[in-house]
């Protein structure tokens, strides 16, 4: 039977929700959602991309180092080494969404995608700007102002999972949420297996029973809520390990299971980076009911402001990043979800593609790319409507455009589209229209299948 | 003028008597249902006393050398290099790229790891690894006094607590102590259980 995080609140009994009652004050009286059944997931590529070489291309015909000084824009193409002409563009199944040299495998799931292109920014500091896009809501200065969206959601869906919100080198930020929202943070899928299994040498069951025998005697003794929440704490650490979801994680076993999921998300090809093996942790914990919202680092090191870095470096980590999203996807849409014949679990996953901002259209003097207030964004998956661009950057210097929210068309009308509107779009996909994260903008309908 | 003086003068002819001003005091009107008793009652926790200040956790690199220096140069792992540097990510340690702060909190994985280090420390620590470990020539003897000596030791060894008998603590980890030595017939094991509740007690890591 599988274990639910009310059987893990019943073992610390009411403490552990009722202090969360308290911080619920907006969420209480907010619509529930309607849609319970989704679940999502953050895939972070750090450092700031480069949109022209994935999300958002130009033809190098039009835009090159002979008509940069008009457009602002040189994709650069030629100067990377071993990269063929005929792969600078990689035209899909849809019209108008033309990738860029290193989308890689993902190119293939075009049907599926949504492509955000010409968001505006808020920040171009790392710290501020990915705060910004996890939240939903601009910093003060680096200070969040309110929780991650990942935890928000995992507050409205996730009270049945042993680990409603799990982090994998993705900050997590709780702000009048309960406690069983936060993030939990792990380094590496190694690094999880490790955090729910017993130590090596373990200690004998007669000192493990002694030892809880003490720590409910001191709990009972704390004077201090915050001791309570302590000894709260230390006890979801020791059930996580006796509920044995270890083995999920347990990514050297050689269960026949796990040499197919090394397989998928290419772990020994190398094909996916360390992103593969964190893809791979995050559909083993969708699919095996451990968590509802998992975020975790696609790609690293793509904040190339040298040339040596952008040209050899930026392009391969991309790819790499995109190749696990495309594992994920394509295992989670071979997995069947529930009893209904057909329905898989990419139907019911959320899966959200973000930078905390993209990088300058020209290159710099090093012959790298800097920091830029504008940015593409990606999502596929449940609630998602795939198969279509929204939104435009411009040919002048790739500037963010104005958008008709519910066409998805360029528009001086419109609205340019930031992360507030990402984040209220999320909420919207599962019914939840009021503006519980008060992100003060409205949802994007463009992006939604049901809209 | 001399006519209005003439006037205000003579018009004091008539006695002001004394008047008693004092009104009786009353009784206050005794609401029905309200005592005084009833005023100010909140069902907020009591506020702290004002000489306490807010609970800090130790940091891990903290955690990591506080453990090591007690037990006399036990590393967890028995490597050259500490297992809890291999975890740094999981427990929100400074890298200074992705995060410029650590995570101070005394968190899920926080605990786990201190109990896996704890675990790993005590039990090479008793069998004579580092430093001496008892506080009594016989670690063995199940005298009451003994225990509690060697308990009152391994308190001021660990979380610096000072030697003095009557916290009320102290009966719990003797009752922790005589309950696994019990069911496992073994004091080292029984120490070690002490030794680990001491190491994954608030008393050690918050401060």
């Amino acid at each position: 039977m599988k274990t639910t995080r009310r059987d893990v609140l019943k073992l610390l009994g009411a403490g552990a929700a009722a202090p969360a009652l308290g911080f619920w004050p907006r969420l209480l009286h907010a619509a529930s959602p309607t849609v319970t059944d989704r679940y999502f997931v953050f895939a972070y590529f750090s450092g700031g991309w480069d949109e022209l070489l994935a999300l958002d291309p130009r033809n190098p015909d039009l835009f090159n180092s002979e008509t940069e000084v008009s457009t602002g824009i040189n994709p650069a193409y030629g100067t990377i080494p071993n990269l063929n002409e005929e792969d600078y563009l990689v035209p899909t199944s849809v019209d108008g969404m033309t990738f860029g040299p290193y989308i890689g495998e993902l190119a293939a799931h075009a049907e599926k995608l949504a492509v955000v292109r010409g968001m505006a920014m808020e920040a171009v500091a790392h710290q501020v700007a990915r705060r910004h896009v996890l939240t939903g809501i601009r910093p003060a200065g680096t200070t969040v102002r309110g929780p991650s969206v990942a935890t928000l959601l995992a507050t409205l869906l996730g009270e049945e999972e042993p680990i409603p919100n799990l982090t994998a080198g993705v900050p997590s930020f709780n702000l009048g949420q309960p406690l069983w929202a936060t993030g939990l943070p792990t380094g590496s899928i190694e690094d999880l297996y490790k955090s729910l299994s017993p130590p090596e040498l373990d200690i004998l069951d007669s000192q493990r029973d002694a030892l809880e025998t003490f720590f409910e005697k001191q709990r009972e003794r704390a004077a201090h809520s915050r001791l309570r929440d302590i000894y709260d704490n230390r006890s979801v650490a020791r059930t996580l390990i006796e509920m044995g979801l270890n083995e999920h994680f347990n990514i050297e076993s050689d269960t026949p299971e796990m040499a197919d999921l090394r397989e998928i998300f290419g772990v020994d090809s190398g094909v996916t980076g360390e992103g593969g093996k964190l893809a791979l942790m995050t559909a083993q914990a969708l699919t095996q009911g451990i968590s509802r919202c998992v975020s975790f680092v696609a790609a690293d090191g793509l904040d190339s402001h040298q040339g040596a870095a952008w040209r050899t470096n930026h392009g391969p980590n991309l790819q790499e990043g995109f190749n696990s999203i495309a594992a994920l996807a394509s295992h989670l849409e071979a997995t069947p979800f529930g009893d209904v014949p057909g329905d898989n679990w990419l139907n019911h996953t959320t899966i959200m593609c973000f930078s905390e901002f993209s990088r300058t259209a020209l290159l710099n003097s090093n012959g790298g790319r800097d920091h830029k207030l504008y940015n593409s964004m990606l999502m596929l998956g449940g609630g998602i409507r795939g198969g279509q661009v929204v939104g435009a950057s411009s040919d002048l210097g790739m500037q963010a455009q104005a958008v008709d929210l519910s066409t998805g068309q360029v528009s001086e009308s419109g609205e340019r589209i930031g992360n507030n509107h990402i984040a209220r779009t999320l909420l919207h996909s599962i019914g939840v229209e009021e503006d519980v994260g008060d992100f003060r903008a409205p949802a994007v309908p463009a992006l939604l299948e049901d809209a | 003028m001399l006519l209005w003086m003439m006037l205000a003068c003579s018009g004091g002819t008539k006695d002001v008597a004394l008047v008693d001003t004092v009104v009786p005091e009353e009784e206050p009107p005794v609401l029905p249902g309200v005592g005084e008793t009833d005023w100010g009652e909140t069902e907020v926790e009591p506020s702290v006393p004002a000489n306490t200040r807010q609970l800090k956790r130790m940091t891990v690199r903290q955690a990591r050398d506080s453990m090591e220096q007690i037990s006399g140069g036990i590393v967890w792992g028995g490597g050259s290099s500490s297992d809890w540097n291999d975890h740094f990510d999981t427990l929100g340690v400074a890298d200074y790229q992705l995060r410029v702060e650590s995570d101070r909190q005394p968190s899920v994985m926080f605990q786990k790891f201190l109990d896996d280090a704890a675990s790993d420390t005590c039990r090479r620590w008793i069998l004579g690894e580092g430093s001496a470990f008892h506080s009594i020539d016989d670690p063995d003897s199940a005298v009451q006094a003994d225990i509690r000596a060697n308990i009152l030791g391994l308190r001021w060894k660990i979380q610096g607590k000072a030697r003095t008998d009557g916290d009320p603590i102290i009966d719990d980890y003797l009752t922790l102590y005589t309950s696994v030595r019990a069911r496992t017939d073994s004091s080292d094991h029984a120490w070690g259980s002490v030794c680990q509740a001491m190491f994954t007690h608030p008393d050690f890591f918050m401060y």
